[in-house]
């Protein structure tokens, strides 16, 4: 009797921990300097390769979201197990400072204000431009909005569609920019005509197959059907102000290979490597002197809204968010 | 010798109420307690619940929920019994195939099913193209009638195979005495065929309304601003912004109370109508008038047909063109199952490896439960089988929250891991093992076991012995079954992965959130495949279709 339940233990037990253990070792591999980031896997691949021909160091990297990472790194402030931490929203990096360490990037040099931290915990690698997207089959692109103050009008009433502020970082900093060009007004009107979806994607997703007339997106996010070749997708830059929500890099505090990690920031925020993403993922990037792709207007032709300042996004988010969520609710 | 027997099952019996205890009922007493904490200052109040119940857009989404979920039972119910009396009970050309077809969209998961009506749908879908060509205007799928379709296609074989199974369980005598009483053939089905399959229609919809009221695939993929309390619980946990947890544990209480209420009525209800059959001689199968048959076949098979044209959409925009998120239709490229085989694949054997777990520890533990339940009535098996049963009326979403918040912090930590997956899984899938076994553990007369320890073989090899070959077609079909679904498992997996522990369907739902539908659809076709190879050979091989015996 007991050889037999033994036997199942001893066989279950060891597929499992085989199991296990075979999983394990596709995660660690042997490396130097450890990257967290929120970007996809085949970007990851291609960065450590690039680093690696560059340096000559090896770049492990560990996938999870800007907010999950930023959890990690503060769990970890005793024994920092990453080195280098890339592309989130600014902002998210702007409210983890204390776990990050100053670096002035010779890359750096040349960035507007906007762009780098004040104390260089963090330093903008690409950047977010906030934009119209326009189905042209449900309207005309000569009728489409050009202007925030356009599409604030009564007309596009439950023609416009945009992400849930409160569950997406990219639609705060689109309330958030609105609240610095309309104030509370600008609020109330934006509620009064937008309808709110849960997700970012569906905003682009349901404006590419006609499902909505005009979706307040991410440039990259509405570029990838133009680029893809859909003919009815079309790009409004708000000539009054294009909000612009930098992703950034940073230098995680007390890291265990300082020297190495300054070295991946420096490949990170490159010309080479922003352009590279420019061209493969349609981000734009942070530095201005980069060139431009596909009919894609350059950053400096563009009326970018100066006044957009991250850390005060995220100081006045409680406040905006909570006039937000009862315009909402009374709707 | 009897003490002996006893002691070895007292310890099992034990272990296993802890083991649930600590993995389903300690995290469900964990959310409940979070939503009685107020997010801002962090003291007592009924503030949460009050809100969910007071504020007008909570209140929408809880009637909005119980709306759709209602809906779609409904519906579930009217194609699900015909279905099951044309196929079970008369000859229809093909009505095994139609029956093991019309088990299969339970395999597919919903998020899928609701993207692909999407793509055959939506404003710009190929079907309602086509339909524009000849004028005619099909009205929108996004809003309640898409999720209340997609619900109803994917939900109504529940319904189907429960009442399948009782009309076999009918005797064949009864009718017939009713007939030769005089009664006529539609009295006979009123009074006497309809009362004794009434409890497995009310089973068949009591699940369907669980799935749909838990489900926030769906709705979030093409309810647009219908919004369902599922999903709100859901994002309020997952929220880039920082979600409330106090709320999110509220709102998982509210739909779990829903659901544990309407599982308790449905019990009490069952319990008194419920009427005790040995088949002796199930029913016979009858020829239909030949324009019947043609009726009736043209029925199941339109509904088997119109139920697996998502499976048909996934595999054919598995090999589409793609640039981007801009689908090529009628170009094909292997692209997409390149990238999901070639460049990506640690998704696919982190299913299976999660599965294949789960499913083993599921097995074993399915296994000595059933036999407790069974073997051991009265209040010992009565409550194992209460806690065992439990997590079927708790959403994937809200235990996943639970264990997640959980097994946080303490002396052992488990989110973040790959064992808290496997955890999850087994907590919702094992009740399937204990049913299939169960069933036929029933059959096993009590006294065979008896003997065998009586001649001095020790409980448990008498249990191994002879127990566990008569339960083994049981254990198998539990096995398949619990394998099967986890496979195709969204809700818990989506709040409980990190990183590197993504599966198939976590793919699948993130490429579907990008826009991307052709890796998403390579994904979800290898996913398919992995699905219906198993069950198909199984079908071969052992006869019979698993999914039946559920």
């Amino acid at each position: 009797m007991k050889t037999t339940w033994k036997g199942i233990a001893v066989w279950a037990g060891s597929l499992a921990l085989g199991l296990a253990f075979g999983f394990s070792s596709l995660n660690a591999h042997a490396g130097e300097v450890v990257l967290y980031s929120s970007n996809q896997p085949e970007l990851l691949d291609v960065i450590a390769q690039g680093f690696k021909e560059k340096t000559g160091h090896t770049m492990t990297s560990v996938r999870m979201g800007t907010g999950e990472a930023m959890k990690r790194i503060a769990a970890e402030r005793a024994n920092p197990l990453c080195d280098v931490f890339w592309s989130g929203d600014v902002a998210v990096l702007d409210n983890a400072k204390a776990d990050f360490a100053a670096y002035k990037s010779p890359e750096a040099e040349g960035l507007p204000a906007t762009m780098i931290d004040k104390e260089a915990k963090w330093i903008a690698s690409n950047t977010h431009l906030m934009v119209f997207m326009v189905n042209t089959k449900l309207i005309p692109e000569n009728e489409a909005p050009k202007t925030w103050a356009d599409l604030l009008d009564p007309r596009w009433k439950g023609k416009i569609v945009m992400a849930n502020p409160e569950k997406s970082g990219t639609a705060y900093a689109q309330v958030y920019g609105v609240y610095k060009m309309f104030g509370d007004e600008g609020l109330a009107k934006l509620v009064d005509n937008a309808t709110i979806l849960d997700s970012s994607s569906l905003v682009y997703k349901g404006t590419a197959e006609g499902e909505f007339a005009l979706g307040i997106t991410l440039e990259y996010a509405a570029y990838r059907y133009v680029a893809g070749g859909n003919p009815d997708v079309k790009i409004i830059y708000p000539s009054d102000g294009v909000i612009s929500a930098p992703e950034g890099a940073a230098l995680v505090n007390g890291c265990q290979h300082p020297a190495e990690a300054k070295q991946l920031v420096d490949y990170l925020l490159s010309k080479e490597v922003e352009e590279m993403i420019f061209q493969k993922y349609y981000r734009r990037p942070a530095r201005e002197d980069t060139a431009t792709i596909g009919g894609l207007p350059d950053t400096v032709s563009l009326n970018i809204l100066k006044s957009f300042d991250p850390a005060e996004a995220s100081a006045l988010k409680g406040k905006i968010l909570a006039q937000w969520k009862k315009l909402v609710l009374n709707k | 010798m009897k003490t002996r027997l006893f002691s070895v099952w007292n310890v099992v019996f034990v272990l296993a109420i802890a083991v649930l205890l600590l993995l389903v009922v300690y995290p469900m007493f964990s959310i409940f307690q979070a939503s009685l904490v107020s997010a801002e200052t962090g003291e007592f109040t009924w503030g949460n619940y009050i809100d969910v119940f007071t504020t007008r857009f909570y209140r929408r989404c809880l009637w909005n929920s119980v709306f759709l979920s209602g809906l779609a039972t409904v519906f579930s119910v009217i194609i699900g019994v015909p279905f099951a009396f044309l196929t079970t009970r008369y000859k229809l050309p093909g009505a095994s195939i139609l029956k093991t077809l019309g088990t299969l969209p339970l395999i597919l998961p919903t998020f899928i099913g609701a993207e692909a009506w999407l793509l055959l749908l939506g404003r710009n879908g190929i079907l309602t193209q086509f339909f524009h060509s000849f004028g005619l205007n099909t009205p929108s799928i996004y809003g309640w009638q898409g999720v209340v379709l997609v619900y109803t296609l994917q939900f109504f074989p529940f319904v189907f195979l429960m009442v399948s199974a009782a009309i076999n369980s009918v005797d064949r005598s009864l009718e017939e005495s009713a007939r030769n009483l005089g009664a006529s053939p539609w009295r006979v089905f009123y009074t006497v065929t309809l009362p004794v399959v009434m409890p497995a229609i009310a089973s068949g919809a009591l699940i369907v309304f669980c799935m749909s009221i838990e489900n926030f695939g769906v709705p979030t993929i093409i309810g647009n601003d219908y919004k369902v309390l599922a999903e709100q619980a859901y994002s309020e946990f997952v929220s880039e912004m920082g979600g409330n947890p106090s709320m999110a544990g509220a709102l998982s209480t509210v739909l779990v109370v829903v659901t544990l209420l309407l599982t308790i009525i449905q019990k009490v209800w069952v319990e008194r109508k419920s009427y005790a059959m040995s088949s002796l001689r199930p029913p016979e199968i009858l020829p239909l008038a030949p324009w019947k048959t043609c009726l009736s076949w043209l029925f199941c098979a339109g509904v088997v047909f119109v139920s697996l044209a998502p499976f048909l959409v996934v595999l054919v925009a598995a090999v589409t063109k793609t640039s981007g998120p801009v689908m090529y239709y009628g170009q094909f490229s292997l692209d997409n199952l390149a990238l999901a085989l070639h460049s990506a694949p640690r998704p696919i054997l982190n299913s299976f490896f999660l599965a294949t777990t789960a499913t083993v520890i599921g097995m074993f533990f399915g296994m000595a439960v059933s036999y407790i339940v069974v073997r051991r009535r009265g209040v010992c098996g009565y409550t194992l089988d209460l806690v065992m049963m439990l997590p079927l009326v708790i959403a994937g979403s809200v235990l996943g929250i639970a264990m997640a918040a959980t097994f946080n912090e303490g002396p052992v930590i488990l989110t973040g891991t790959w064992v808290i997956l496997v955890l999850a899984y087994f907590v919702r899938k094992t009740p399937f093992s204990v049913k299939t076994t169960s069933a036929l553990l029933y059959q096993i007369d009590a006294a065979i076991e008896e003997a065998s320890v009586n001649l001095g073989v020790p409980p448990l090899r008498s249990f191994m012995k002879v127990v566990v070959p008569v339960m083994l077609p049981g254990i198998i079909s539990g096995a398949i079954i619990m394998w099967v679904t986890t496979l195709a498992e969204l809700s818990s997996t989506i709040v409980l992965y990190y990183g590197p522990w993504s599966t198939m369907t976590v793919q699948v739902f993130q490429y579907i959130g990008s826009g991307d539908f052709g890796p998403a659809s390579a994904y979800g076709a290898i996913l398919i495949l992995s699905v219906i190879i198993p069950l198909f050979l199984l079908n071969k091989f052992l006869g019979r279709d698993p999914m039946q015996s559920l």
